[in-house]
């Protein structure tokens, strides 16, 4: 059953290479004009599955769907709403920026005036149009040619944009460009962008996907992130006084306060302490209200943190390692179907087997 | 179909825009005027049964293990290299019209270069026609013939290179392996020109023997084209292994796609 406010639909999609499972049974969808962010760590699988995706590789198993048509039996039809720019951006590097444009929106059906019209349109959007049309790409700055790969992805007019670490390498103001760039077509186009800088997909995605050893290990919102990932309150304090009597007395206002961190003393006499609270709601106020009535400490400052994208990453593929038994297998619950279920260890693995074998075999002979 | 032209046109102009294609030219027929010269300083030590065509069209034939490496080596291999043939196979492109666009470029080059090479006889047909008009090098059947012949030879020729390009990442790689792949098809064609199958010793070595002279017996066929004897077997069989070795690397290339 297809779903229109889909752009894509991705169910039990696994691929193997030999015996080895890159992407592992995940389920996810898509909505059109969304800015979605797929994290992971290296060899997590993302590149893998950007490229079943883009129609470069088929997947083992599983159904996908872009734009409502199957890809296994389109992919020809559907690489046409499609605009893919790989990790390290490769570009031919003897051709000019507007030749390699035009080329490329011949490839994917653009002719005549439209043809013009979109690679004039996308030069300008890319702001390639004053300095660099005319210039051979190999003489172009990275930050440059990065832009090249972003105008070829957008030439075309694609529904879907694949971004497989747009902004690796590149400087903070060429990262701001391209920030600013998916800012100005959100809503139009759908990005779907990989990237290991945590701090572009947070500012830039609408929702995250994170992905550990092939299978979808969180998904959604920052604010859904952590709630699932950072449950708990974490809160800052800029106080004066004896840092132990100050750390104790918070201490004791709720058992399940932690102190995290703590600065050093400042001009004034006042030091930051960090803290973490898994469960009291009302702890800022109680806080700042005891610091205020005891004579000996005064409050400077209080204030509430949230967990960054970085530390969420960590905490969920940390969890998938930690459910991992130690011989490295995973079993996702049967009933769950979207992929991301819990995940539980599984009853014994391969490996496991074959040893306990191999100990029995040992103690027979 | 479409978008087999434009990357025709695109390999066209990549090619012209770079200076390995004039490099590689200006040596083949610098090779290929000497090999001239030295024909027209040994003709009268020839017996002079053959037409002048078949001696150019035969140094052409035999230079092809040297000159079709570099005009195939880069065309699948390179992209592989550099990662554009991903974005190129992730364009609604399929990948027969990438292999056959590439080898079009290629393989119009090569005969580009075959038409270059004619203008040795045709420059010394015009300029010195009372001293050379005995030889005939603008007899048009022969011409046809030769031509004919070259053409259908190196469209396979072009095509074992794309086919050995498709197979690495690596441009040297990729022409050492067309070289060879050259060199071989050449020396069964001279091992079966010197080892004719006329006396074979089982009915098994008979069958094998004249089975493979049946496919390798290139000289004898551009003797025979050369002077206007056009005999459909070696078209089929050069088109035929043209078409294969393009199968093969467009399959190929499928199969790397994801690499």
């Amino acid at each position: 059953m297809v779903n229109e406010d889909f752009l894509i639909e991705v169910d039990q999609l696994t691929k193997t290479f030999g015996r080895k499972k890159a992407v592992d049974c995940i389920s996810f969808q898509i909505r059109k004009g969304e800015v979605v962010g797929f994290l992971g760590p290296n060899g997590a699988g993302k590149s893998t599955t950007m490229r079943i995706l883009c129609g470069l590789l088929t997947g083992t198993s599983g159904r996908m769907s872009v734009c409502g048509i199957p890809m296994a039996q389109y992919s020809h039809e559907v690489k046409k709403y499609i605009g893919y720019m790989p990790e390290n951006n490769p570009l031919p590097l003897d051709l000019r920026v507007y030749e390699y444009l035009r080329f490329r929106g011949k490839l994917k059906g653009l002719e005549g005036a439209r043809l013009k019209k979109r690679v004039d349109l996308v030069l300008e959007l890319c702001d390639l149009h004053r300095s660099a049309e005319q210039r051979i790409i190999g003489n172009l700055s990275k930050g440059y040619r990065q832009r090249v790969g972003i105008a070829e992805a957008l030439v075309a007019e694609p529904k879907l944009v694949v971004m497989d670490e747009p902004t690796i390498g590149l400087d903070p103001h060429q990262v701001i460009i391209i920030r600013d760039l998916i800012e100005k077509l959100r809503g139009e186009v759908t990005f779907f962008i990989s990237s290991h800088v945590l701090s572009e997909i947070e500012n830039s995605c609408d929702r995250a996907l994170i992905l550990n050893h092939g299978r979808i290990v969180a998904e959604g919102t920052l604010t859904e992130l952590r709630e699932n990932f950072a449950p708990e309150i974490s809160f800052e304090v800029k106080a004066k006084g004896d840092p132990r009597e100050i750390s104790a007395q918070i201490q004791k206002l709720d058992s399940n306060i932690e102190k995290t961190d703590e600065g050093a003393v400042d001009k004034a006499g006042f030091r930051w302490f960090s803290f973490r609270s898994a469960k009291a709601k009302d702890i800022m106020e109680r806080t700042a209200a005891l610091l205020v009535r005891n004579s000996r400490t005064s409050l400077g400052e209080i204030r509430e943190t949230h967990p960054d994208l970085e530390e969420i990453f960590i905490r969920a593929t940390q969890r998938s390692w930690e459910i991992e038994t130690p011989l490295g297998a995973i079993e996702e619950d049967a009933g769950d179907e979207s992929g991301k279920g819990q995940m539980k260890p599984k009853a014994k693995s391969k490996r496991a087997r074959s040893k306990k074998k191999r100990n029995v075999r040992r103690k027979t002979s | 179909m479409r978008n087999l032209f434009v990357i025709l046109r695109q390999e066209i102009f990549s090619l012209l825009i770079s200076p390995a294609t004039f490099i590689a030219g200006f040596y083949f027929l610098l090779v290929m005027g000497l090999m001239f010269w030295f024909y027209l300083g040994s003709y009268h030590l020839s017996t002079g049964r053959m037409p002048p065509i078949f001696e150019l069209a035969f140094g052409l034939f035999i230079m092809t293990p040297t000159i079709i490496p570099f005009l195939t080596m880069r065309s699948l291999a390179e992209e592989r290299r550099t990662g554009t043939l991903e974005t190129l196979l992730a364009t609604p492109t399929p990948t027969y019209a990438i292999v056959v666009g590439k080898w079009g470029a290629a393989y119009l080059y090569y005969l580009s270069l075959c038409g270059l090479a004619l203008g040795f006889p045709a420059v010394t047909h015009y300029f010195f026609e009372d001293k050379v008009g005995e030889l005939r090098f603008m007899d048009l059947t022969f011409l046809f013939g030769g031509g004919l012949y070259l053409m259908v030879s190196g469209a396979a020729f072009v095509a074992i290179g794309i086919f050995a390009s498709s197979l690495t990442r690596s441009q040297l790689v990729a022409g050492m392996l067309t070289f060879t792949l050259l060199l071989i098809q050449l020396s069964l064609i001279y091992y079966f020109h010197e080892n004719q199958p006329a006396a074979p010793t089982s009915m098994l070595g008979e069958t094998i023997h004249q089975s493979l002279g049946a496919f390798f017996r290139g000289y004898d066929h551009l003797r025979e084209f050369s002077r206007g004897i056009i005999d459909t077997r070696p078209i089929v069989y050069y088109l035929t292994s043209a078409a294969l070795f393009l199968g093969f690397a467009t399959l190929v290339t499928e199969h790397r796609s994801g690499e």
